[in-house]
């Protein structure tokens, strides 16, 4: 047997275990980005309720002590350019590694945020953690089901080609 | 091109601040307002009335929306406040006043904002410097008196910015935030280098917050109108401060046909009145000595 072919192989399982992995990591990361926009939104909705912190102040804040995953979408709102929020706020959720739907969400309250009284705007934003809060369930179901099993599926499907190739 | 009138041109929706930067630079150099209202064409305000920015261009609710979320940096829940009194401050010493609903009384937000003036800050250097000269040397307790939009607020600016760069300690009562309008906690108009700005409590209880807290020589209100108003300036005139304030009067017999002000005068608070006739250039001040 050819070092060549068991170094293919040996790449082969690597590939296979490395797109279980990808895949596994990428749920995971879901279910806490998820989560942590859960936790965010609550706390702009009590810093507006309670506190009226301006936006552009509150985005600041949450870049530098809100949590690790959701801290770089609240630098890139907080770095204003002049184009309106909803528009920013926008294309920010639209580079966040989520699903259409879970975007669909965010993208409707950046619409309004900004533009109402504090009581208006809490109501805004309770309205989407209620539906994230459903949908970090959904992930974290997805999570613990499938990032197990993603992982196994990777490593088979590279031991596999590597058997095949062998 | 007027940094003023490009400030307030800033917060106007694309389309309506394109059509305004349009406008000759004649105009845009005496503009005092830029106005909207809901289903009308934009207007600017001259000093001989109202002129139409662009025919067939209307503005609509939104766009007034967009005027609060400007002038507010997306943060209209922070000048509630503010907007719960009829207008919010923004960059620029520019002044947005609203009309529109008022949700929920008194305690609710502004909703559906039918009407938007733009008021384009400008601050007039040397308005008044005559009569200035006069009552700074000695210092004196100073009543500006003009009609509504005569000048008053100009003249008070003028009057705290040249006694506090003389290095008298000025306390100013900007309830409005017209006189210094502070922005982010700066004044957006020079109001002197020894003056001390309270923004947004009522006169009353600036008046009494910064006898007590920042030791001024003088403290400065506008507008007075109300009986708490003449309150704060009697507590301020027995606390040996000298008092700077305005009224809405064409002058002194005018003044003192009114109760309010008649009480306000009784207290002998001030050394001088000063009433302010005519406009723009043609801007006089009479320096009457009580």
């Amino acid at each position: 047997m050819s070092a060549v072919k068991i170094a293919g192989a040996l790449l082969m399982a690597l590939a296979g275990a490395a797109l279980g992995f990808e895949r596994s990591a990428r749920v995971k990361l879901r279910a806490r980005l998820l989560s942590a926009l859960y936790a965010t939104l609550g706390v702009m909705s009590e810093e507006i309720s309670l506190l009226r912190t301006p936006l552009p102040e509150l985005f600041g804040q949450l870049a530098e002590r809100g949590p690790e995953e959701t801290r770089a979408f609240f630098a890139e709102l907080s770095a204003a350019d002049g184009s309106p929020l909803s528009e920013r706020w926008s294309a920010c959720v639209n580079a966040l590694p989520l699903g259409d739907e879970e975007r669909g969400v965010l993208r409707a309250l950046g619409l309004s945020l900004g533009r109402y009284d504090a009581a208006s705007q809490c109501t805004q934003i309770e309205h989407v953690r209620a539906q994230l809060q459903r949908m970090t369930e959904e992930a974290r179901a997805e999570r613990d089901g499938k990032a197990k099993t993603y992982v196994g599926l990777g490593l088979s499907l590279g031991a596999m080609l590597a058997v095949i190739l062998l | 091109m007027s940094e003023g009138f490009l400030a307030a041109a800033a917060l106007l929706p694309d389309r309506l601040r394109d059509a305004a930067l349009a406008l000759p630079e004649t105009d845009r150099g005496r503009a005092e307002e830029i106005r909207l209202r809901a289903g009308r064409e934009p207007a600017v305000l001259l000093p001989e009335g109202e002129r139409v920015i662009c025919r067939g261009l209307k503005a609509g609710t939104r766009d007034m929306s967009t005027v609060l979320e400007r002038a507010t940096c997306s943060s209209v829940h922070a000048a509630e406040h503010e907007l719960r009194r009829g207008f919010v401050s923004a960059r620029g010493g520019v002044r947005v006043g609203v009309c529109g609903t008022l949700a929920d009384g008194e305690r609710g937000g502004m909703r559906m904002p039918s009407s938007v003036c733009i008021r384009v800050p400008r601050q007039i250097r040397g308005a008044g410097a005559a009569a200035i000269a006069k009552l700074t040397c000695p210092s004196v307790s100073v009543l500006a008196l003009s009609p509504p939009g005569g000048g008053k607020t100009t003249f008070l600016r003028e009057l705290v910015r040249t006694v506090s760069d003389c290095g008298t300690r000025v306390s100013l009562c900007d309830e409005r935030a017209e006189v210094a309008a502070v922005w982010e906690g700066q004044p957006q108009f020079d109001v002197g280098r020894c003056t001390d700005v309270l923004t947004g409590a009522p006169k009353a209880d600036a008046a009494m917050l910064l006898l007590r807290a920042m030791n001024p020589q003088v403290i400065a209100l506008d507008e007075i109108t109300a009986g708490q108003d003449i309150e704060a300036i009697e507590a301020a005139a027995n606390c040996g401060v000298r008092v700077y304030a305005t009224a809405h009067a064409a002058g002194l017999d005018e003044l003192c046909r009114r109760p309010l002000y008649r009480q306000l005068m009784e207290l002998h608070a001030f050394d001088v009145v000063v009433v302010i006739s005519g406009a723009g250039e043609c801007r006089r001040y009479e320096v009457e000595y009580l």
